[in-house]
């Protein structure tokens, strides 16, 4: 058995990606994106930092005239508790899910075939017979290396559902 | 409670406010639960996929990539060359469907198909769009597995045999 070479996430990235500001010899347009990143984080942080002062540090709140209104400190306390019973509930959901697919897997899907099997192969050869009739046998239409779809050949969009629903095999 | 709503219903008030407010949180929301789930499925899910096993070289089954071009020529040559080239997998081909292109992808794959044996192209002369040429692709498709890969994406090196 030939070895085969397994190709680590790092040389992939350096094999597909390609990026100036990871490569040296471009220092002028590192430093000038890393202050636009840091400055844009600011942006995103700024507003959090801003509203969270008067909780806690209500002095350089008064000290900066931050007044803090009733409906402000409400909605905080009301948005704290509704996110924290939804971690609760999300958490309850999520692992209930995770239990039931447990049972699922061990008892369902590694001992039963979940599809119908003897609908697959109707449909295999309703399809089938369909492409020999309309772009030439099986062997042909596999090892053909050019082929020109005309007009009239192409599929309409109902194509496959009309054929599965005449030999009823419906979808 | 914080009402968003006065119905004069109490009860409706309640259940419209908590529907808004899964409607303004739900990236919150959302941002919880695929939270959770990453620890349930590290933790609490029991059929978690094993390491890979490598495929010898003998038992390869064969793969069709099949790739939906339309207009592509700016794309189309970089991706099959890197398919044909920096894949480790050895039984595949690769299907180009080529939906109408009016561009110069036609000459484009022509001339690929005197480079690689394996670069087989279906020409759809009337477009109909992507999921008519895949329809198409399945019934000249010659692999027992199909990877779709679109014309300006590529898969890593060695997601054919994982």
């Amino acid at each position: 058995m030939k070895k085969k070479h397994q190709v680590t996430r790092q040389e992939v990235s350096r094999r597909l990606v390609s990026d100036q500001y990871f490569e040296s010899g471009h220092w002028i347009l590192t430093i000038w994106q890393s202050i636009l990143a840091v400055l844009a984080w600011l942006v995103v942080i700024l507003p959090f930092v801003w509203l969270a002062l008067p909780f806690v540090m209500p002095e350089w709140a008064v000290h900066l005239n931050f007044r803090t209104y009733f409906e402000e400190l409400f909605t905080f306390k009301f948005l704290h508790w509704f996110l924290l019973i939804a971690v609760g509930l999300v958490t309850i959901f999520s692992v209930s899910l995770t239990i039931r697919n447990n049972h699922r897997f061990k008892h369902l899907i590694s001992k039963e075939v979940l599809h119908d099997e003897t609908r697959l192969v109707v449909r295999r050869r309703v399809l089938g017979d369909f492409y020999d009739e309309r772009f030439g046998v099986q062997e042909f239409r596999e090892s053909v290396r050019f082929y020109s779809i005309k007009a009239v050949q192409n599929l309409e969009v109902s194509t496959v559902k009309d054929l599965y629903q005449k030999y009823e095999v419906a979808l | 409670m914080i009402k968003m709503f006065h119905t004069g219903l109490p009860a409706l008030d309640i259940f419209l406010t908590i529907v808004l407010l899964i409607l303004i949180t739900y990236p919150i929301l959302g941002g919880f639960t695929w939270f959770v789930g990453v620890i349930c499925y590290k933790l609490v899910f029991k059929h978690r996929q094993p390491d890979w096993i490598e495929i010898p070289e003998e038992i390869e089954p064969l793969i069709t990539i099949m790739i939906p071009v339309h207009n592509e020529e700016v794309v189309i040559a970089k991706t099959i060359n890197y398919l044909m080239t920096q894949l480790n997998y050895h039984n595949y081909e690769v299907l180009v469907l080529d939906d109408g292109s009016t561009d110069t992808t036609p000459e484009i794959l022509s001339a690929l198909m005197t480079t690689y044996p394996n670069l087989r192209v279906v020409h759809i002369e009337k477009n109909k769009g992507k999921a008519h040429a895949f329809d198409i692709g399945v019934g000249f498709a010659k692999g027992k597995l199909i990877l779709s890969n679109d014309a300006d994406t590529v898969p890593e090196p060695d997601a054919l045999w994982k």
